[in-house]
């Protein structure tokens, strides 16, 4: 699914070239499309987010050391 | 109206301010208190470096100019963003594992180590971020002027080539302050990212505050906004797909290859888990930041006098309207993103052009450099210093050049496209283990020669580089090369044309180089490294066993990492190999944790050359190879365990050996003692028998001999109780029953007084004290009397044992925690290797002179009284002579 989001938000960012031509689709409706899909992406990646690394897990990063042993 | 004056100084009080918080930040970081220093918060905010004043000043002017196209430099990154897991996630975590110090450090490292990428990339780097820094400079110089402009009272215009000198001069030295403090192994800012952070803050501050007052105080509110917009010139603008897609693409490469995101995103990274946070809140950041960006745009466009430049509209809006704080606000708004992106930018450059340029330069030159002496952390420090500065320079001779006329956009566009030449090698290394150095070299250089020709040189205008008959029809008539329609292909956007050939071709070259090559072993070893990242970050070993001197390898990285770094460094691995001292075995894994430590400080290609200078040839090994290749899980788990038991063994092998060699020795010196012990006692007495019995014997003698033998017989008495309490001493603080009397006392004292009771302060003293009297100044609670000896001995050590021609002495105080470590170093030739050992132990005396005098106890006695003083004292190797480290806690506090 984290690797989903973003293709979906391309597809979704790329619409805006369907009905481009035409030039009868209102700007502001669009504004407000783009940046509608623009936070709904945003509430989703920190859904996943919240998901993918709860808050109370320990550190996953890797150990400075590299492992040196 | 605002004074010009008025202005300048709130520039200086707000930058006055940011000194503060940097310096605070750094303050903390070194006390070790980092805790909100990083977190998520101050990492997704210094991301923001992403925004600079072309996003500030630039986006507006931008929607002006070709309507929502804008949003597409923001999308990119969005995109990027929240797609983390695919390969943000594992970038930032190689950066972790291989301690990657800049972009040109990955690439370099991942193909193989090889300079000559880290070579290209920095230069690329350097050409891509020039026209950057120049916009910064510009963006910042016309906000000056349309304060000025606006003050009808007459504040004359300032000089906009003075201005942009002095903020140039003044980031430069800001960055040098803080980015060049330390040369840090992580290679991370704490006071840079802090101000970093405060900018961020203050430009979304500035830019929602203006944004708010124009939806609501000009336009009256969001519906009548909705329908200006719709009636505004932006509703007719063209819109053009291939411009949307190759921009949204550019600047999601963007992300990935800009020097300065790839400085705030991977290298100044602190843990892993703040990525997951910054996947969403970064894009909220640049959703806020190009939220108000058409409605001041549509505003703009509408209410300013026609021909105003709309890159100001940021700030002409509210100045004209009257509104003097919010002005300002949006003026320290776009300084703020001017100066944090040529801050971060200077400092990743810095780091490149240093540890890919300079340094191996400088390796070179000095031939076996990497062990002869110079501090090559100052020649680092230097060296990013004077790149910072050189980088300013760069910029500000760009923004004379250009003549500071072009639109921000259109500046900001063609330093994307250059530095995304990056991005095949740098996807390639991450996910595909057959890409190849060659590869990745001509993938960079053809895709870096393109955008020259295409983009960049076009930019300057025709019959400024490339003379405009051979934009119009290509070079020597031949059309189908022409700058801007490469292969007959015309009509394409130019920024869009460029981006597109130079990155085709410059995958195309990436893959075809590398599948007709072979990539080398040190080429796969790093590869699969790379890309397996998240299955084995324990590193393949690269080096063999080679008979390389620790002590040479500790004096190199000394140099590199300081000498308390690398002390510890070396004595944490001692101790896991179950070995004391400060000296480890030279095992490959040792070797391979020593030159990632290195590598944070000067990168990979830098770190691998100088250990190679030291061991030798690096070599990979088969079962190397076969780890790497092995496909079978089973083998290597095996392997692995076989390989942790056979270390196992030879650990307690290694111990063995060394508990026996030291038994042995140590029962030689037992039975040379002996011999000693009644050498010595018998000396005496054989003098004090004689004496005896010529005063016994002889009543001629006169008064004058009486007085003369009888003081003979004294001395010698005097000499053999001496001994004897030598002795005793011993034994009564080897069995632990010394009664210690803790006072308080100044070190600097014990030490002056130290040095009086062994005549070092006599003028005629052939022995040179070096110290640093103001580093001594500490107080402690401690027994000084037997503190005091222990120095004594040491100081009288030094005296009777250096053989230099001009005996130097050098005591070094430095604090460790809560224990103070006091080094005594002399510049003589330094005890052997063989001896190191055993100095400590009673009766060993190295030389056999017998003007040595003592019987060999001082050492013995000073370890027992540091160890009943709650310290230590050892022998410290690599320090250029003999070198011992008295080690005493602050506070003395009597075992339980």
């Amino acid at each position: 699914m984290a690797r989903l989001l973003p293709v979906l938000g391309l597809l979704l960012f790329l619409v805006p070239l369907l009905g481009g031509r035409g030039g009868n689709a209102q700007i502001s409706t669009l504004l407000v499309y783009l940046f509608g899909v623009w936070a709904l992406l945003i509430v989703f990646a920190a859904i996943l987010a919240r998901q993918l690394y709860p808050a109370d897990t320990p550190d996953q990063g890797a150990d400075p050391d590299g492992g040196g042993e | 109206m605002i004074d010009f004056n008025l202005l300048v100084a709130i520039c200086i009080l707000y930058v006055a301010f940011l000194f503060l918080v940097a310096f605070i930040a750094e303050r903390r970081a070194n006390a070790g208190q980092v805790g909100w220093l990083r977190s998520p918060l101050v990492y997704t905010l210094s991301l923001s470096v992403y925004c600079t004043a072309w996003t500030f000043y630039g986006a507006v002017g931008y929607a002006a100019r070709s309507g929502l196209e804008f949003v597409t430099i923001y999308l990119g990154p969005t995109l990027v963003l929240i797609g983390w897991w695919w390969a943000l996630r594992k970038l930032v975590r190689i950066g972790k594992t291989q301690r990657i110090t800049s972009i040109a450090d990955l690439i370099s490292s991942r193909y193989g180590k090889s300079n000559t990428l880290g070579v290209i990339v920095t230069l690329l780097a350097v050409v891509g971020t020039t026209p950057y820094i120049a916009l910064q400079l510009q963006s910042v110089t016309l906000s000056f002027a349309v304060f000025a402009r606006a003050g009808a009272d007459g504040w004359p215009m300032p000089d906009l080539n003075a201005t942009a000198l002095w903020v140039a001069g003044g980031l430069a030295v800001f960055t040098v302050l803080f980015g060049t403090r330390n040369l840090d192994t992580n290679e991370q800012h704490h006071g840079v990212v802090t101000a970093i952070a405060v900018e961020a803050v203050v430009k979304l501050v500035a830019l929602l505050g203006v944004g708010l007052f124009v939806v609501w105080g000009v336009a009256g509110g969001i519906d009548p906004m909705l329908s200006r917009i719709s009636d505004s010139p932006l509703a007719t603008a063209p819109f053009n797909g291939g411009r949307w897609v190759g921009l949204t693409f550019l600047s999601a490469a963007a992300i990935f290859t800009l020097p300065r995101m790839f400085q705030v995103l991977v290298v100044e990274n602190a843990d892993e888990r703040h990525l997951a946070t910054a996947s969403w809140a970064f894009p909220l950041y640049l959703f806020l930041m190009s939220l108000f960006v058409v409605p001041i745009a549509v505003i703009g466009l509408s209410d300013m006098p026609a021909g105003a430049n709309p890159d100001l509209f940021v700030l002409t809006i509210p100045l004209s309207l009257g509104k003097e704080g919010l002005a300002t606000l949006a003026f320290l708004g776009g300084f703020s993103s001017a100066t944090s992106m040529v801050i971060v930018a200077s400092i990743a450059l810095s780091t490149m052009v240093s540890n890919h340029i300079v340094m191996p330069l400088w390796l070179r030159l000095q031939g076996q450099g990497a062990t002869v002496s110079g501090d090559v952390r100052k020649l680092v420090l230097r060296a990013r210093r004077i790149s910072i500065g050189a980088v300013l320079v760069l910029g500000y001779l760009y923004y004379r050049l250009t003549g500071g006329s072009a639109a921000l956009a259109s500046i900001g566009l063609i330093s994307f496209a250059g530095v995304a030449q990056v991005l095949p090698a740098l996807l390639g290394g991450l996910f595909w283990r057959g890409a190849t150095r060659r590869g990745a070299a001509a993938g960079l250089l053809v895709g870096f020669a393109v955008w020259l020709y295409s983009l960049f040189l076009p930019s300057f205008g025709a019959g400024a580089v490339l003379s405009a008959d051979l934009l119009a029809n290509g070079p020597a008539g031949v059309s189908w090369l022409r700058p801007q329609a490469l292969f007959g292909v015309t009509g394409m956007d130019p920024v869009v044309h460029a981006v597109f050939w130079s990155m085709v071709l410059n995958t195309f070259a990436f893959f075809a180089v590398s599948l007709g090559g072979f990539p080398g072993p040190m080429e796969r070893l790093q590869g699969a490294q790379f890309v397996n990242v998240f299955e084995h970050s324990s590193a393949a070993r690269g080096w063999a066993h080679g008979g390389a001197e620790a002590e040479d390898l500790m004096m190199m990285a000394q140099r590199i990492l300081g000498p308390d770094e690398a002390q510890s460094l070396f004595l944490r691995a001692a101790q896991e190999q179950g070995k004391g001292g400060y000296l480890p075995e030279t095992t490959p894994a040792f070797l391979e944790r020593l030159e990632r430590e290195l590598a944070g400080s000067v990168g990979a290609a830098t770190a691998h050359a100088m250990v190679g200078q030291i061991v030798g040839r690096s070599s990979v090994s088969v079962e190397d190879l076969m780890a790497v290749a092995d496909e079978t899980a089973q083998i290597l788990e095996t392997s692995v365990r076989l390989e942790a038991q056979s270390e196992e063994l030879s650990r307690t092998a290694r111990q063995l050996q060394e508990a026996n060699e030291k038994l042995t020795e140590l029962s030689v010196q037992k039975d040379a003692f002996l011999s000693q012990i009644s050498h010595e006692l018998r000396t005496p007495m054989t003098s004090i028998r004689a004496f005896s019995e010529i005063l016994m014997d002889a009543d001629a003698l006169s008064g004058g001999e009486r007085g003369k033998y009888s003081g003979i017989i004294h001395d010698e008495a005097i000499r053999l109780t001496r001994l004897l309490d030598d002795l005793l001493d011993l034994s009564v603080l080897e069995r632990g029953q010394v009664t210690l009397d803790a006072q308080e006392g100044n070190l600097r004292e014990l030490i002056d007084r130290a040095l009086t009771a062994t005549g070092a302060t006599e003028g005629d003293d052939p022995l040179i004290i070096r110290r640093d009297r103001a580093s001594e100044n500490m107080q402690l609670v401690t027994d000084t009397d037997r503190l005091r000896q222990v120095f004594i001995n040491l100081i009288a050590n030094a005296r009777k044992y250096c053989d230099a021609a001009q005996p130097v002495l050098r005591i070094d105080v430095r604090r460790q925690g809560d224990m103070i470590a006091v080094d005594f170093v002399d510049n003589g030739s330094g005890i052997p290797k063989k001896s190191q050992a055993i100095i400590f132990e009673k009766f060993s005396r190295l030389s056999d002179q017998s003007s040595a005098g003592g019987a060999g106890l001082g050492l013995a006695i000073c370890r027992e009284i540091m160890a009943n003083l709650g310290g230590s004292i050892s022998y410290l190797p690599g320090q250029g002579g003999a070198a011992f480290r008295v080690r005493i806690p602050l506070v003395y506090a009597k075992a339980a």
